[in-house]
């Protein structure tokens, strides 16, 4: 077991209690915004040399979304760490009811290497808040992001406590035989299945955000401009490789011929006529990856786009219309620059293609007819919806972000992320005095023994529910 | 396969359907449950006492007590909890609709245990009944009249597609285990719990495993012995000792250990009196299995008090062992019986290293007269849940969530708890279609001066009052309007 060092050393290091005090947790929370204060550049170069990363798109997600996870966390954190009060019964209002945020131990974080920064960076932000050792499994695939990362951090985070190991899949297979208090995963729904398998055998909770295909439901009554810039935005920022991104439309026929001029328009606003000297288009991460994505363009008919570069590893921003359900781009999870379009009748078939499938991380509407994005909402089931946008959901810090289903389980961002990696204990201090009132609990047992406990801790309805 | 994936199928059919899901549906089912818990509770009460010799006080307070508390607050509270929950908004959002709405996840699954049939069944079921779900129940089939009285009742009551009962062993839990789910809430202990997490991973499929191990019961010096034994005694050997969250073991310094053993005695004399075998309100060993293994547990221990036992009956005296050995094999598995061994510590220091060398467990108990040291204890070590100088209680307070942590468990419930544990917490930003102006700085191409506007309105680092906020507002609006114009 070429890790159990590591993982005892980082278990002693748990055990010496160094990680549990609110002013170490805040110390290397604000080590790692230094770190993305300090190393911006040179994570903005690595992310480019990965996969073309933009910059304005690098700056976006692996610096300014991460400060700002971290600032919500510097500036709620001694609230968050305080004993939850609760609720208590008669027998027990001279008693102190609370929950306890205990931290688990020593967690895992795997990360994926789309946005290679962000995706283990908002985690540990997480784990670190709740007072865990951890462990940093960074992708593999983004090899410069993966180089930085396991040179750089251990300059501002703690090596007693923080660690970051470099692997590829069979020593991380190794690395997950070793016990973990929790595991935070970031991947596919395949891989998904592996990590939650190895974590049953040390019973070790997790996390896993996974993917699927998020479908975008385009109704008839909608601003065809906004639309198309918004699907299209969402669609091509990090060449689609985004597990949110919208990954297919569905539409009616005369949407489609509508959508295609707006969302021509809004690819050469974009990214000029020639995509592939546009510096605000990234590229696919790897030639495998490469090879994937340009098998998925024989489907359907190319209406927009379609050129590819091997060399580069370049596809042109594409949409594809008429595509159908039995098409290669309709089998997986995109991952790349690429629109279907596939043709529904109306809103009704839309909803009965969506809940055919498996359950998608998000869901996106547009319509101007808030009805029709409600009736959607409610007659189907993703981890997020967002109506008459794309991407942004992700943004906000008070909404959970997590998938159902084959997209995953569990959720994270702002204080989920410090929710999901405690254990919440419920913990109740009772007085030694008073023992009269527990002598009714006790044997030899009586009919007013019961009587008097049953009043004790009778929950009476407070009238009748008004909805009947 | 067969009749299992028929039921499962036909579960999975029906929340299909959609009618679990709106809330007058989900308040009836609930009031039937109360109906029946009403109506059928001598039968209940039966059941209990064939599978366990149960007492009817002790059933009544242990299982049905808390599970009408337990309808009554979530048909009271279920409008609220089921309700979507707005959430802060940040600039760039300000105009828009934002909230997390509780959904149903789809057909659960439910598998209890044997120690307290009947509640272990029904309080997630209500959970996962109030969460809008399908719900698959599996009592445990090593109780077997109140398994069986649950697969009676319950189609008389309830939808009988949506929330189908399965009765039957180890082959039909493994025909079940093997179909897909889209949450599993299993009781019983760590090995089959393992087994069950291995078997949702094949289908992604969340699970709260409620297991168990060896609860710690740490005494001090500085405490009124009295009372303290009094309730561990009442704690430990309820049900007789076949209670998850048991005090399993003391451990305390060697000066007060003898008069552990006599409080503890004198406690069992008031509560048993001189012969506890024809007591009424002593319970047995639920079958032979069990029986022999708690006995095996006996072998080379110090008995302090107790030790007869009774095969025919499944009869164990309660029993105090006394300088028993960490080594031994009553301290490697959870007892889960009428046996209580005393381990002696110098002080408190050495009691959280006994505690911290070994698994997480289900429950952890201090009696002290020091309030420090209890905080002390609470903060320097980890458990599902935790009772200060008292046991058992936490587990009825249902505001308090009830689980575990590393082998004792994952995941909780009781109380609102497992209305959040039975639900999808799904994510809702619902944006205009007009107001294009604040995206343009999102868009390519980009630009110096983008970028700057995206970091003032994405970057949250301003004060939160009121006005401040009523500025930001003006200023994202003007902001807007002047982007709009500009591009």
């Amino acid at each position: 077991n070429p890790y159990a060092g590591l993982v005892s050393h980082l278990r002693a290091a748990w055990l010496s209690g160094k990680t549990r005090p609110l002013e170490y947790r805040v110390a290397q929370l604000e080590a790692l915004g230094r770190f993305l204060e300090e190393k911006q550049q040179d994570i903005l170069e690595a992310t480019a040399l990965d996969m073309g990363k933009p910059s304005f798109e690098g700056y976006f997600t692996e610096i300014l979304l991460c400060k700002n996870e971290l600032n919500e966390t510097l500036n709620n954190l001694s609230r968050w760490v305080k004993d939850e009060h609760v609720d208590k019964h008669l027998v027990m209002q001279l008693d102190s009811a609370f929950i306890r945020k205990d931290p688990y131990g020593v967690v895992l974080i795997i990360s994926p290497w789309n946005y290679p920064i962000h995706l283990f960076l908002v985690p540990l932000i997480g784990a670190i808040a709740a007072g865990n050792c951890v462990v940093v499994k960074p992708s593999e695939v983004s090899k410069n992001t993966e180089k930085l990362v396991a040179e750089m951090l251990s300059c501002y985070l703690d090596s007693d406590c923080f660690a970051v190991v470099t692997a590829g899949v069979e020593e991380t297979t190794r690395l997950l035989e070793n016990k973990f208090d929790y595991i935070f995963f970031t991947g596919s729904p395949r891989v998904g299945k592996i990590v939650m398998t190895a974590a049953a055998k040390h019973l070790t909770p997790v996390t896993l955000e996974l993917g699927g295909k998020n479908p975008c439901y385009v109704s008839d009554s909608c601003d065809v401009q906004n639309t198309a810039r918004r699907v299209a935005w969402g669609r091509f920022f990090n060449a689609g490789q985004t597990c949110i991104a919208p990954d297919y439309i569905l539409c009616s026929v005369e949407m489609q011929d509508k959508l295609m001029p707006a969302l021509r328009e809004a690819i050469t606003e974009y990214f000029g006529s020639n995509p592939k000297e546009s510096p605000d288009f990234a590229r696919i991460v790897g030639d495998k990856q490469f090879q994937r994505v340009r098998a998925l363009l024989s489907s359907g008919r190319v209406a927009i786009g379609g050129q590819t570069d091997e060399r580069e590893r370049y596809i042109a921003p594409t949409v594809l219309a008429d595509v159908q359900p039995s098409d290669p781009a309709m089998q997986e999870e995109i991952f790349g620059p690429i629109l279907p379009i596939v043709v529904v009748a109306n809103m009704d078939e839309a909803i009965d293609f969506i809940n055919a499938r498996p359950r998608p991380l998000a869901l996106y509407v547009f319509s101007c007819d808030s009805k029709v994005v409600n009736q959607v909402l409610e007659r189907t089931s993703s981890g997020s919806f967002c109506g008459n946008d794309t991407l942004m959901h992700v943004t906000l810090t008070s909404l959970p972000f997590g998938g159902i289903g084959n997209s995953g389980l569990g959720k994270y961002h702002g204080k989920f992320t410090f929710d999901t990696f405690s254990h919440h204990r419920g913990c109740l201090h009772r007085s030694m005095g008073l023992e009269a009132i527990n002598c009714p609990r006790y044997p030899p047992y009586t009919p007013q023994k019961l009587g008097l406990i049953s009043t004790a801790f009778e929950i009476k309805r407070k009238g009748m529910c008004t909805l009947l | 396969m067969g009749r299992t994936q028929e039921v499962v199928g036909r579960a999975r059919a029906a929340f299909r359907s959609g009618r679990s899901r709106p809330l007058e549906f989900r308040m009836r089912q609930l009031k039937n449950l109360e109906r029946m818990v009403q109506e059928k509770e001598r039968e209940i009460l039966a059941a209990i006492k064939a599978d366990l010799h149960k007492c009817g006080h002790n059933a009544y307070s242990h299982e049905i007590m808390g599970v009408l508390g337990e309808l009554a607050l979530t048909m009271e509270q279920l409008p609220t909890w089921a309700a979507p929950r707005p959430v802060k908004k940040n600039l760039l959002t300000l105009r828009d609709e934002a909230y997390i709405c509780p959904e149903p996840l789809g057909v659960v699954l439910v598998i209890g245990a044997w120690n307290y049939p009947f509640v272990l069944v029904m309080q997630p079921l209500i959970g996962a009944i109030a969460a809008g779900n399908a719900v698959v129940v599996k009592p445990s089939e090593v109780s077997e009249h109140t398994s069986q009285l649950i697969a009676d009742i319950l189609p008389q009551y309830l939808d009988k597609e949506l929330y189908p009962v399965v009765t039957g062993g180890v082959p039909e839990t493994t025909e079940l285990l093997a179909q897909r789910f889209d949450h599993i809430l299993y009781t019983g202990n760590s090995a089959v719990g393992k087994i069950v997490m291995a078997a949702a991973a094949k289908h992604l499929t969340p699970v709260t495993l409620e297991l168990g191990g060896k609860s710690p019961c740490y005494i001090d010096n500085d405490c009124d012995l009295d009372v303290a034994c009094r309730r561990i005694t009442w704690g430990k050997y309820m049900n007789c000792g076949q209670t998850c969250i048991a005090p399993d073991y003391i451990l305390c310094h060697p000066s007060i250990q003898s008069r552990v053993v006599e409080n503890i005695k004198a406690t069992l004399q008031e509560f048993y009196g001189n012969d506890v075998k024809k007591c009424p309100d002593y319970e047995r060993i639920i079958n032979k299995r069990h029986f022999k293994r708690i006995v095996g547990l006996l072998e080379g221990q110090k008995i302090a008090h107790g030790g007869e036992t009774d095969e025919a009956s499944c009869f164990i005296a309660p029993t105090i062992l006394t300088d028993v050995s960490p080594e031994s094999k009553v301290m490697e598995e959870e007892i889960f019986g009428p046996v209580l061994p005393i381990l002696s510590v110098k002080s408190v220091d050495e009691a959280i290293e006994f505690i911290n060398s070994r698994e997480k467990p289900l429950a952890l108990y201090v009696f002290s007269n020091d309030k420090k040291l209890i905080k002390r204890v609470i903060s320097e070590t980890s458990s599902g849940g935790f009772t200060g100088n008292d046991v058992i209680m936490h587990f009825f307070l249902s505001s308090l969530p009830f689980g575990g942590v590393g082998n004792s468990g994952m995941g909780a419930y009781h109380g609102k708890h497992s209305f959040e544990t039975f639900s999808h917490h799904r994510s809702c930003l619902i944006k205009d279609l007009k107001m294009e102006g604040t995206n343009k700085l999102r868009y390519p191409p980009s630009s110096q001066k983008k970028l700057d506007w995206a970091k003032f309105f994405v970057l949250k680092r301003f004060n939160k009052g009121r006005v401040g906020l009523m500025v930001l507002a003006l200023l994202g609006v003007v902001a807007a309007l002047v982007i709009k114009v500009s591009w």
